[in-house]
């Protein structure tokens, strides 16, 4: 069947578009995470799940690096497949925790990135908004979706923007 | 093997192995063994001992006042906590008790946004993360003998629960209470006055 290329086009910048913004999300997540390292653990200690804390430890050790990796590869279009359903994991379990600590009530702080660059320039209510379990849900939820569009295009879209098809890509090449 | 799965897994790897190496080679990592530093013998101290440190200076998130500093004249009586067994959970009314006859100091767990946003009047900002990453500077600004309330805003937050885990693992303080009540049975009891 033919392939539209309109929609083929939108389609692969939509994709590009949230390599990247993903992309740097994590990249901005996993610095503020690796530049101190330890409030982290108190962080994923805060939602009470049950685990370990010598597992704790270890998610806090390797998660950021793996966030970090994943955003670097999506935003430089490498092994983009394999980063968007890491990262898509990844943020199921985010979504899955911030959602169970929304509903029970936990007034917790999500420990996904750091806000300290806000501080100065907005108030603390919209401040403790952004931090808030529901925000936090929400915001997990359109990154699984973002994420698991990026993975499922993954083999369809180019590694770079270089190759993006055109509406013309019909058109004889130039002399 | 399918190509994206050892991709996966090559990644993994590599987290793991980069997490675990600039854990080890940075300042404030994170310590595996339980009790990273040896915790100063409870003996070797004074209930009354001094603070060595500014605690101002001890937290970078503390809003710490140097009322607090005054030391501990004496456990309380009905006090039942050891280094190492569960901590007590109090209500408001033996919060205000152990606060008025025991000096006990009541910390504020949550962020220090929501700190500024309304907390109970003479409570101090130790957020959990600064509780978790500072233990020993909590050890320095608070005799062991202090008996230390921990707070946040309700019986749903697990905050000043975890704090007072945290802490017991270090078998330091001996005398940790929290308050599962937190703000929401504070403002409950004012409203109620």
């Amino acid at each position: 069947m033919a392939r539209r290329p309109g929609i083929s086009l939108m389609k692969t910048l939509l994709s590009l578009t949230l390599r990247w913004c993903i992309g740097l999300l994590l990249v901005w997540a996993a610095l503020s995470k690796l530049a101190d390292p330890q409030p982290f653990v108190a962080a994923i200690a805060a939602y009470q799940m049950g685990l370990p804390l010598p597992l704790i430890k270890l998610i806090a050790v390797a998660l950021p690096w793996l966030e970090l990796l994943c955003g670097l590869l999506l935003l430089l279009s490498h092994w983009v497949r394999a980063a968007a359903g890491l990262v898509a994991l990844m943020f199921l379990v985010f979504f899955l925790a911030t959602a169970r600590a929304w509903a029970l009530g936990y007034e917790i702080s999500c420990g996904c990135l750091n806000w300290a660059f806000f501080q100065s320039i907005a108030e603390p209510q919209t401040l403790k908004l952004l931090e808030s379990m529901p925000f936090a849900t929400f915001r997990n939820l359109l990154l699984l979706l973002g994420s698991g569009f990026v993975w499922i295009t993954a083999s369809a879209v180019p590694t770079t923007t270089a190759h993006l098809p055109t509406d013309n890509a019909s058109a004889p090449p130039p002399a | 093997m399918n190509r994206t799965f050892i991709q996966s897994l090559i990644l993994l790897g590599a987290s793991f192995a980069l997490g675990l190496a600039y854990n080890a080679n940075h300042p404030s990592g994170i310590h595996f063994d339980s009790d990273p530093l040896p915790p100063p013998a409870a003996e070797s101290r004074p209930p009354s001992a001094k603070p060595t440190s500014d605690p101002a200076q001890l937290f970078t998130h503390a809003l710490i006042s140097a009322e607090w500093m005054t030391p501990a004249t004496a456990a309380p009586a009905h006090a039942k906590t050891q280094p190492g067994l569960e901590a007590q959970k109090v209500s408001w009314p033996e919060a205000q008790e152990l606060i008025a006859h025991h000096q006990a100091v009541l910390i504020d767990v949550r962020s220090p946004i929501a700190f500024q946003s309304g907390h109970i009047p003479g409570a101090i900002s130790v957020p959990l993360q600064e509780i978790a990453t500072n233990l020993t500077a909590l050890q320095n600004t608070f005799p062991p003998q202090l008996p230390l309330i921990f707070y946040c805003d309700n019986a749903n937050c697990p905050q000043s629960r975890t704090a007072t885990s945290l802490l017991q693992e270090r078998r330091f303080f001996t005398h940790l209470y929290y308050f599962p009540g937190g703000l929401f049975e504070w403002r409950a009891a004012q409203a109620s006055r």
